[in-house]
Formats: structure tokens, sequence, C-alpha cells
């Protein structure tokens, strides 16, 4: 099993994290994922810059939670939750706060739902939410999300998953 | 258990569908025109944002309530089968039904491609399988 | 030719560049016309080969004609023309040197050998009509001809099996049995594809029917 990359969208549908465990990252030699705005100019293995790659993706889960939370039944239930296609898996998280976290692994992992739960509820909230340094960095143009802590314990999250390579 | 069956041609056009259950909301035909139409552009693109090169588009969309199977032919149609989270593998079924189609409606000179499929022998045919399926599962 | 069962693959007769092919590895096949007439496995057609042109059958007599009946007339034509040349064929294959005079005989020669030849079974009943001395019926619950076509509402006349009328129409004449025969639906639920065959019988045949009952 592989995880590829985890991306996380705020509600104004912008890309606020971009990390890849798969992707060659060429600019750092510490195998540290890079920031979402360093990399944006990179591009993967979709030949596109990471920044259109990102709307690409947003635009798909966007339509696709639309597309479900239409056709389910009962109204207001959790709806999408991942699909495959021949060489990956994207899962799929929304918080009620409007978060999107976005998954990438192999075709055959099993439901990262509760990993990317856990990523919201206990790096993201302790490490971004409850920095107090928060709104300095949001007035600075700098998404409080790019702070060495939290993407440490990401990283330090990740590797631990069942899934990780 | 099967809840529907939905049929995209290769320029996105729905060109069947049919419900069997009561599991889903109920939509119009135009809501279901522009669902077809939504699905086949986000397919495209989930084949482009893939991670690693050479994928398909999408295959299997999970939800909470739901499965969505997806099998496209190599002519491009899509053949979408909604089914209950717990159905196993309705991809067998997806390609049963592409026989299906392939017999009935094909094969039938009343049919012009790409248009709507207004075709009793395959409806009944269909609703055949979907029983069967229904009943096994 | 003969419809074995459903999506039977078949050996089709190969392009030029796939036989050069071929020929390397297992030898070249005889064309067509230097095969041996009498009948084996290999002369199956694909079913579903023979589907499609069908369908370009049926869509060429719709382009040409004015109406159903006209259609009917058309297909029927066709048919025509393969029982005049098949029952030329089975005669050399089945029964040589013997001619039938007696009508049952005939009838049951196209209900079990034409049929089998054609459609690689035999039909399901050959009936005698109820109303009037000179009607027989053969019927077919699902002919292969016609297995995957759904006539529209709107053209529900018409009966695609005109053209296996067509076909018995020209093996009675060819035996010297000459009738009118039409092709009708008799779709039931259970056999939803269900097609009659019925023959009407020239006076001339029935007279000479009479004349061999012993007096």
């Amino acid at each position: 099993m592989t995880i590829h990359n985890l991306y996380i969208f705020d509600r104004h549908c912008h890309c606020i994290s971009f990390t890849s465990w798969t992707r060659p990252a060429p600019p750092k030699q510490d195998g540290q994922a890079d920031t979402a705005q360093q990399s944006m100019q990179a591009t993967g293995a979709t030949g596109m810059s990471l920044e259109e790659e990102a709307k690409l993706v947003y635009g798909v889960v966007f339509s696709l939670r639309n597309l479900v939370s239409k056709l389910a039944a009962k109204p207001g239930s959790d709806g999408f939750i991942s699909y495959r296609t021949s060489t990956y898996k994207l899962h799929y998280f929304e918080t009620p706060s409007g978060l999107k976290f976005v998954m990438n692994t192999d075709p055959h992992a099993e439901s990262m739902r509760e990993a990317l739960r856990t990523i919201y509820a206990q790096i993201y909230v302790e490490y971004v939410t409850k920095n107090p340094l928060m709104h300095q960095l949001a007035t600075s143009g700098v998404h409080p999300v790019q702070n060495d802590l939290f993407r440490g314990n990401l990283q330090r999250y990740v590797r631990t998953l069942p899934g990780f390579e | 258990m099967l809840h529907a069956l939905l049929i995209i041609n290769k320029a996105g056009g729905l060109i069947y569908n049919r419900d069997f259950t009561d599991g889903l909301a109920k939509l119009t035909s135009n809501e279901y025109l522009v669902m077809a139409g939504t699905f086949h552009g986000v397919h495209a693109i989930t084949s482009r944002i893939s991670p690693v090169p050479g994928s398909s588009g999408m295959e299997l969309l999970e939800t909470d309530t739901f499965k969505i199977f997806c099998f496209q032919t190599l002519t491009g149609v899509k053949f979408l089968l909604i089914t209950d989270p717990s159905q196993p593998n309705a991809d067998v079924t997806t390609r049963k039904v592409y026989e299906l189609y392939a017999d009935f409606v094909m094969k039938n000179p009343f049919y012009n491609p790409e248009m709507p499929i207004r075709i009793d022998l395959f409806d009944s045919n269909v609703q055949k399988l979907v029983r069967q399926t229904n009943a096994a599962g | 030719m003969s419809f074995p069962a459903y999506h039977a693959t078949v050996p089709v007769q190969s392009s030029p560049l796939q036989s050069v092919s071929r020929a390397s590895s297992h030898g070249r096949r005889p064309p067509i016309l230097e095969r041996n007439l009498v009948k084996g496995r290999s002369n199956e057609v694909s079913l579903s080969a023979y589907a499609f042109l069908f369908c370009e059958m049926l869509s060429y007599a719709t382009k040409k004609s004015s109406g159903i009946q006209d259609m009917e007339k058309k297909l029927s034509d066709f048919g025509y023309r393969v029982g005049i040349r098949s029952l030329e064929l089975l005669v050399f294959r089945d029964r040589p040197n013997r001619r039938d005079t007696r009508l049952l005989n005939t009838l049951s020669f196209i209900h079990t050998n034409v049929w089998k030849t054609l459609f690689g079974r035999a039909a399901d009943s050959l009936e005698k009509g109820t109303d009037n001395e000179d009607e027989y019926m053969i019927s077919d619950n699902e002919p292969n001809v016609t297995k995957f076509i759904a006539v529209p509402k709107d053209m529900n006349q018409l009966s695609c099996g005109a053209f296996i009328g067509g076909i018995v129409e020209a093996v009675l004449y060819g035996c010297g049995f000459p009738a009118k025969v039409s092709a009708h639906s008799t779709g039931s639920d259970q056999f939803p594809l269900r097609t009659t065959i019925l023959m009407k019988f020239d006076k001339s045949v029935l007279l000479r029917e009479k004349g061999f009952e012993p007096r």
C-alpha cells in the first residue's frame, strides 16, 4: 500500500496545504515535504502545475459531493466517501466548517476516513486552529497551516498509518 | 441490491436510465441528464489528476448510502450501476449489462447509435438480470 | 450456413494479411468455393455477424419501401433468394436421389432439415390450420433471425419473420408445392419473439394430394 499525497482545501476553495509522499521533491534534500506555495510551480505525474492540479481536484470533489447529495435518499448524510480508478483511490473528508481533506492512496487501500478525521481533530485543530499566532500569520498573507509544528506532526502521524510505505 | 442503471454515450449524453428500487432520491429526467453530464466530465478529469501516470477514469464511487460502479467500454460508452453500499462485485453485473447492450441494442435494426434507448427487449432483459442479481444478493 | 449457439465464435474468412500469417502456422483454409459441400461444423456463421447483416438488410428495406406491407414483401424476397439456393444444397446433402411427393413429408422436411441447417435446431411446432384444409403452420419460439430485434410500437404490424417466410416459400416452390406464405408475430409472455409461418397451399397441391389417397 502507498499513500500518495494529501490536499487540504479551505472553504474558499483554496488549496492551503499540499503534501506528497511519493512525488520526488527536488527543491529540498531533507525529505521534508514542501510548503504549498513553494511547490505550486512544480509539476508531478499529471504534467500540470500544482496549482492547476489542485483546482481540478477541488472541482472533482466538489462536483461529486453535489452529485452524491442529490442522489442520496435521505438528505444531510455525509455522502461522498471515496472513489477509485485503476491506479489510485481518492479519500474525501469534509468538516462541518467546510474544510476539505483529500488523500490519494493506491487503489486497494482501506478507507482512510478515520485517518483524515484524526488529522483534522488531532493535528489541524491542535496546531493550526489553536495556534495563538494564527491571526498574525493570517494578516501577513501566509496561511497558518504553514507552520513547522503542523507539518512535523502530520509527517509523524502519516508515517504510522498502516498503509504507509 | 441494485438501485439504478444509467448508460451514458461517448458525448456525455444520457441514453438510458432505470430505477429498480426506491433506495435513491427521485430525480426528474432533466436532473438525470445534468447528472450524467457532470459525471462524464468528472470521469474524464479523474484520469488526469492521478498521482500515478496512466490511470483510467473513475471505476467505483463510494458514499455512505450507495455505491456507483462505472464501466467504460473501449468505445466510450459508460455503464453506471448504482447499488447498495454492501453490494460486493457489481462490476460483473456491468459487464453483463454491456453484453445485453451489445445484443439487444446494437443488433437492433431500429436503434440509432448515440440516441436514447427505447427498446422493450432490452428493458425486459435488464429487468430479468436485475431480478436475478437482487434475489441472489 | 447455420446459426449455432449464442455468441459462438467463428473462423471468419480471413483477410489476405491475416491469412499469410495464419498459413505459416496452421496451414491455409481453402476458400469457400473449394470447400466440401457436405456439411461440417466449421460451416457455421457467427450469430452476431449475421445479426448485424440482417440489421443492414432491414434498414435497406426500410429505406427502399413505402410501407410496412411493402417492407415485408422485400424481406420475403430476400428470403426467397436464400431459400431457393439452400434447398439445392440441402437436397444434395441430406437426401440424394430422393424426391418427396407427399405434403406431410415435405412439411416435416422444412420443419426439421431446413430449420436445422439454417438455424441449428428444429422448429418448435408444425400444425394444421383448424379453419381451412389448405393451411399449415410452422412456429418458432425464438427465431435466430429476429432474436435481438424489438419492433418499435409505431410499426407493430411488422413481422421481421417475413424473411423466414420467404425462405419457406422458396423451399416449398422448389419442392413443387406452391403456396402463399406469410409470417406473423405470435408472441406470448413466455416467448415474446414467437413467430408463426402460415402456409396456404395452392389448389393443385391439394388435388394432387387427394389423388394419392387410396380409393
